[in-house]
């Protein structure tokens, strides 16, 4: 492909969706409904209590009430991958936080009043915080009746434990593996739950309209996977759902899927179809809301002396999903086939399970699962790496899979056009000049290192999961362009403008792409935006409307211009005959059909169609083989640190990434780079939800809970894009950029750690206090000295 | 079997009974005084608004001292420097005058929340809600400073050493108004340094240690002192340490140190953090203060 002759694509076009600075920008919180009620919820003090009895009476008397729901006006269990979840608690409440009742009521200070004044009698049950622990034959169970649940065919619960999927996969031997290894390597890791940190909490609103239609508005990611999810949970068919589209103040996942719209639907249903509206703040965020999972890896790894190669691995990945399973699940899977990384290992096995414990539920987080994943197995590497007498970047490259030839442990085939590992590995290793020994500060008491990793992406999606573009002309010559997609921040509608642009030839301003104006019912199907996938599959939808339409005007000119088609091409806004430019019809002429002089028209307006499915992916037998990848986005990131011994802070250096993809919008591209890198650097540093012994959230808000500041970004991120081979059927070759960048900090960051003091950290994240901790316990001798330096016995 | 409060989570502030804007001293004394245990003080509202949601605190009638121009501004009086109870934590960060007399004070302030808050919280207000991770009060204690209260009755000035009496617990009584804080400024020479500790730029201390070193007329004479925040029910101030320094070095200041902190363990930091931030960073202070001395 001639990369210079593109008009826009590749090029720093700014954002042309300016909603958000002007104001115009509508979210949920913006939304007035007449008549609409609010709800608020009321959840429980205790992590596992039977609920005895709900007292209302007190909180139906405050003015303005309209009704108390409780677990017993829902005696039906919800859930899409697996009905997992009470609307409201019913017998028992599982979490603290779990929602018992939803007072509804005309004002949230109503609402708010009342929910203070339901009375609930509990009978505390023993619980379980630790996934480890909830996997114990006596521990608490959760869910006693796991066995009778429905859930989709690829998961597997295992009745009479806390275990809500296990996942195995297998490859080779262990035997042989272990058999042939010089050198093993046994260890643990772990991960903590994460809030989002989505700036907008989520809120939704809904009303049951007089013709039977369920109208939702909802800050969500996915306006078509809330539609599917709801009637699935629901049993409602999908076309009396009517999901509106709304600007989304940021989501990294937590409102991929269902979230809990049902509150407000369910509500509706009860109120003669009143609207209601369900509005989190923070805290409820925290405690209602959806978080990324707490990890366990345990993992050993054997290599061989002679060439470095790693001759098996085996692991047990533990997901800790909180109370229920629903999203979980489907997390746990990927840890499953991800398993190895982009290494070539002959023996696998992996069991990955996802464990419910007594804490709030968890769901897709932006790089799903791999950036957890890469902080476990890319520590391993560099362990083996150390163990083996070897540089760590010579190590990686010596295992690394072969494009073409190897296989992912489930079986499937690199691709070749997917791209290069070892480029990006080695470009990552020039950019952070590895071999060149950092300059040591003065103070005796800080100390710099840098290390490299992997942190490749493979978007996890099912693998029929379908989307669609229609384009439109107007009179004017002007196209508009309508897909499912949801804009969450990410601006994937202007590369999705860009497109119909390039391939029309006609300025940008022409192409006016559906935003929020939207619902369910009167766009295409587009599963959701997740996955790095929004630009990616869509596109491909986008460039065949495209295409479709282009045929449509090269059709319809011919019959004008009375040439045969392929002599048409389309270029400056004009259908021209090849050869002949004096042979031309402006867009505008064909865009509603032809008008002859004599008055009779042919064709009408002109509306292309496109719809895409992934072409190379299957789903998973039970031993873990298919094809669960489209593409994998190649992505090496490095660091330096510097470490303060005596406070434990680490500040980043500097940081690089290396991602082999091309984007669409520089400037688009280039945001998600920096943005993932940030993410994930404070991923590693600062980010974990804490719970006191009883399950109770100690930081339910950005006071305790740390996000990083402006004065915590690194002083340089690098940031390159390689563009070594074009993914076949992909928009203008390009792969998914949205969560690469998430991946390798925190793995990074431990390893650079590693190489400057000589204290490993296998638990994320990587705060000052853990640090100081782990050198008082791993290298004492370190932090006397310097005591002893600044003039201490 | 256990009948629970239910958890929830309020969103919306408390309804108001009442809402004054007294545009003079006077006018918000005798509010102040009518109204009694009811009144709450409104400078910035950065910790007020937050108790307000939270329902810490049950008061509903606000009084809002914003307008009051004698409550503002930056002074010098003599040899001291009087900074008004609504001056902004951005005024002084910004003023010249504090940057060449107060240094250490510049260097509190300027690790000081975020641009946001710097440009509606108030001295006052920092003061007044006697958070043990206050910034402030760590200069204004070493300054030695004293708090200006006025009520009704007249008006007095307490040293800032007592006007802390625990956590968000002052000496302030009903119908009292901190009108500001006057600040003696050092003759001689003087050495500052803050050090403070958190878990991101622009956060909350998990704790902070001021230290500064006043030369005296003689040479080699000097004072020195540290203030600590965030390991004790308020902040800590130790005057007088050259004493201590000279006969025994960074050990010596511990020892007295380590006497009277006595951090608790929270969702921030664990209390053996906290002590071991109060050992390395007194050492470093020292070593930066006095290391050449
Ligand atoms: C995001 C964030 C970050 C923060 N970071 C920091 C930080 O880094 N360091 C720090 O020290 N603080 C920090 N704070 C706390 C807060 O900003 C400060 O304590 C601030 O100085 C309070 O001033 P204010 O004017 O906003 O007080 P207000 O909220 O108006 O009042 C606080 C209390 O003092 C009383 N009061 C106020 N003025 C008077 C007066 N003149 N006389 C008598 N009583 C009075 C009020 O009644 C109330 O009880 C932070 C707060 C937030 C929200």
């Amino acid at each position: 492909m001639q990369e210079e002759k593109y008009l826009y694509i590749r090029k720093p076009i700014p954002r042309r969706d300016i909603d958000k600075l002007t104001g115009e920008a509508q979210f949920i919180a913006d939304i007035e409904i007449p008549g609409a009620l609010w709800m608020k919820l009321v959840g429980s003090p205790y992590p596992h209590a039977r609920i005895l009895e709900i007292d209302t009476s007190e909180a139906e008397k405050v003015p303005g009430v309209e009704a108390v729901l409780t677990g017993k006006d829902f005696p039906f269990k919800i859930g899409h991958h697996i009905r997992d979840r009470d609307v409201l608690a019913r017998d028992r409440a599982l979490y603290v936080g779990h929602p018992v009742a939803a007072v509804i009521a005309e004002t949230l200070e109503a609402a708010e009043k009342a929910a203070e004044l339901v009375r609930v009698k509990y009978e505390p049950l023993p619980y379980v915080l630790d996934p480890l622990e909830a996997m114990k034959p006596d521990a608490p169970l959760l869910h006693p009746n796991l066995g009778e649940y429905e859930h989709l065919p690829f998961l597997y619960p295992v009745p009479g434990t806390n275990i809500a999927h296990k996942f195995k996969l297998r490859k080779g031997s262990i035997k042989d593996g272990e058999r042939e290894a010089d050198v093993v390597v046994e260890e643990e890791y772990r991960l903590p739950m994460l809030h989002h940190s989505y700036l907008e909490p989520w809120g939704a609103a809904a009303r049951v309209r007089s013709d039977g239609t369920i109208e939702i508005w909802t800050s969500s990611q996915g306006p078509f996977a809330v539609r599917t999810q709801l009637a699935h949970s629901l049993h409602i068919p999908e076309s009396r759902i009517v999901v509106h589209y709304l600007y989304v103040g940021g989501g990294f996942g937590a409102k991929s899927d269902l979230f809990l719209e049902y509150l407000p639907v369910l509500a509706s249903m009860k109120l003669n179809g009143r609207p209601v509206k369900l509005i989190l703040n923070r805290e409820e965020s925290f405690y209602y809301g959806f978080h990324r999972a707490e990890y366990i890896f345990r993992m050993k790894t054997g290599a061989r002396k002679s060439d470095g190669k790693i001759v098996f691995h085996k692991g047990e990945y533990i997901y800790g999903t909180g109370h229920a399973a629903d999203l979980g699940s489907l997390l746990g899977n990927t840890i499953g086939w991800l398993a190895t990384g982009p290494y070539d290992i002959p023996n696998v096995w992996i069991d990955s399970y996802t464990v419910y414990t007594n804490k709030p539920t968890t769901t897709a987080f932006r790089n799903y699962t791999h950036t957890e994943l890469w902080f476990a197995f890319e520590q391993q590497m560099d362990i083996l790496a150390e163990r083996l007498g070897m540089d760590p970047v010579e190590f990686r490259l010596r295992n690394l899979i072969k494009p073409g030839a190897s296989t992912l442990p489930t079986g499937q085939q690199i691709s070749e056009d997917w791209g290069d590992p070892e480029g990006v590995l080695k470009r990552a290793a020039e950019l952070i000049e590895w071999g060149k020994e950092p300059e040591q500060p003065r103070e005796p008491w800080k100390r710099r290192a840098k290390a490299i990793v992997m942190a490749p992406k493979g978007p996890s999606m099912p693998p029929n999961i379908t989307t669609s573009a229609i384009v439109k002309m107007n009179e004017d010559g002007s196209v508009d362009l309508l897909t499912g997609v949801a804009e969450i921040g990410q601006g994937t509608l202007n590369s999705l403008a860009m497109m119909v642009a390039e391939e029309l030839q006609i300025p940008l301003e022409k192409v006016r792409v559906y935003g929020i104006d939207r619902d369910t019912s009167n766009t295409p199907y587009d599963w959701e935006t997740c996955a790095s996938r929004a630009t990616f599959a869509i596109g491909q939808a986008v460039l065949k409307a495209v295409d479709d339409l282009k045929q449509q005007i090269k059709q319809l000119a011919s019959q004008i211009l009375r040439v045969d088609p392929s002599s048409i091409e389309i270029r400056d806004g004009k259908a021209v005959v090849k050869g002949e430019p004096w042979k031309a019809l402006k867009l505008e002429e064909v865009a509603m059909g032809y008008t002859f002089p004599d008055g009779h028209a042919i064709h009408g307006q002109l509306i292309g169609r496109g719809s895409w499915v992934p072409r190379r992916t299957t789903g998973l037998d039970e031993e873990g083989r298919g094809h669960p990848l489209e593409f994998v986005t190649y992505s090496a990131q490095a660091v330096e640190i510097e470490v303060d011994i005596l406070s434990g802070r680490i500040d980043i250096l500097k940081a690089v990434a290396v991602a082999d993809t091309p984007f669409i919008n520089k400037i688009l591209a280039l945001g998600q780079a920096y943005g993932g890198a940030l993410m994930g650097i404070n991923v590693a540093l600062r980010e974990e939800i804490k719970f006191d012994e009883n399950g109770k959230i100690l930081n339910p808000g950005f006071t305790d809970y740390k996000i990083a500041r402006a004065g915590d970004i690194p002083k340089s991120i690098i940031v390159e894009f390689l563009s070594t081979k074009l993914l076949h059927d992909a928009p203008y070759g390009a792969k998914g950029i949205g969560e690469v960048f998430l991946g390798g900090w925190p793995a990074a960051i431990a390893n650079a750690l590693y190489r400057a003091i000589g204290v490993r950290i296998k638990r994320a994240p990587l705060s000052p206090e853990r640090v100081v901790e782990e050198i008082k316990k791993q290298k004492p001798d370190l932090l006397e000295n310097i005591v002893k330096k600044l003039g201490g016995e | 079997m256990k009948v629970e409060s239910p958890l929830t989570f309020r969103t919306t502030l408390p309804e108001l009974e009442g809402y004054f804007r007294p545009k003079s001293l006077d006018e918000a004394l005798s509010l102040l005084s009518e109204l009694g245990e009811r009144a709450k003080i409104y400078a910035g509202g950065t910790d007020l608004l937050i108790d307000m949601r939270l329902r810490n605190i049950g008061n509903k009638v606000v009084v809002d001292i914003k307008e009051i121009n004698e409550l503002r501004g930056i002074r010098e009086e003599g040899d001291s420097i009087f900074i008004g109870a609504t001056t902004t934590i951005h005024e002084i960060k910004t003023s010249s005058l504090i940057a060449s007399r107060l240094p250490l004070l510049k260097q509190v302030v300027e690790r000081f929340a975020d641009q946001f808050i710097r440009t509606r919280a108030t001295v006052g207000g920092n003061l007044c809600n006697a958070s043990p991770a206050a910034d402030t009060p760590l200069a204004l204690l070493i300054y030695g400073s004293e708090v200006e209260i006025a009520s009704v009755a007249g008006r007095k000035r307490v040293p800032i050493k007592d006007f802390f009496k625990g956590v968000k617990r002052t000496i302030l009584a009903p119908g009292e108004l901190v009108t500001g804080v006057r600040v003696p400024v050092p003759q001689g020479r003087q050495r500052v340094k803050y050090l403070r500790f958190d878990r991101s730029s622009e956060d909350l201390m998990i704790v902070g240690i001021a230290g500064a070193v006043f030369e005296g007329r003689e040479p080699g004479d000097f004072e020195f002192s540290l203030s600590y925040g965030a390991v004790a029910p308020t902040p800590l101030l130790f005057k007088g340490l050259q004493d201590a320094y000279k006969r025994g070095g960074a050990d010596e200041v511990l020892k007295i140190v380590k006497e009277k902190v006595s951090p608790i363990s929270d969702v921030r930091a664990s209390k053996e953090y906290r002590m071991h931030l109060v050992e390395v960073g007194t050492r470093l202070i020292i070593k930066e203060l006095l290391g050449g001395v």
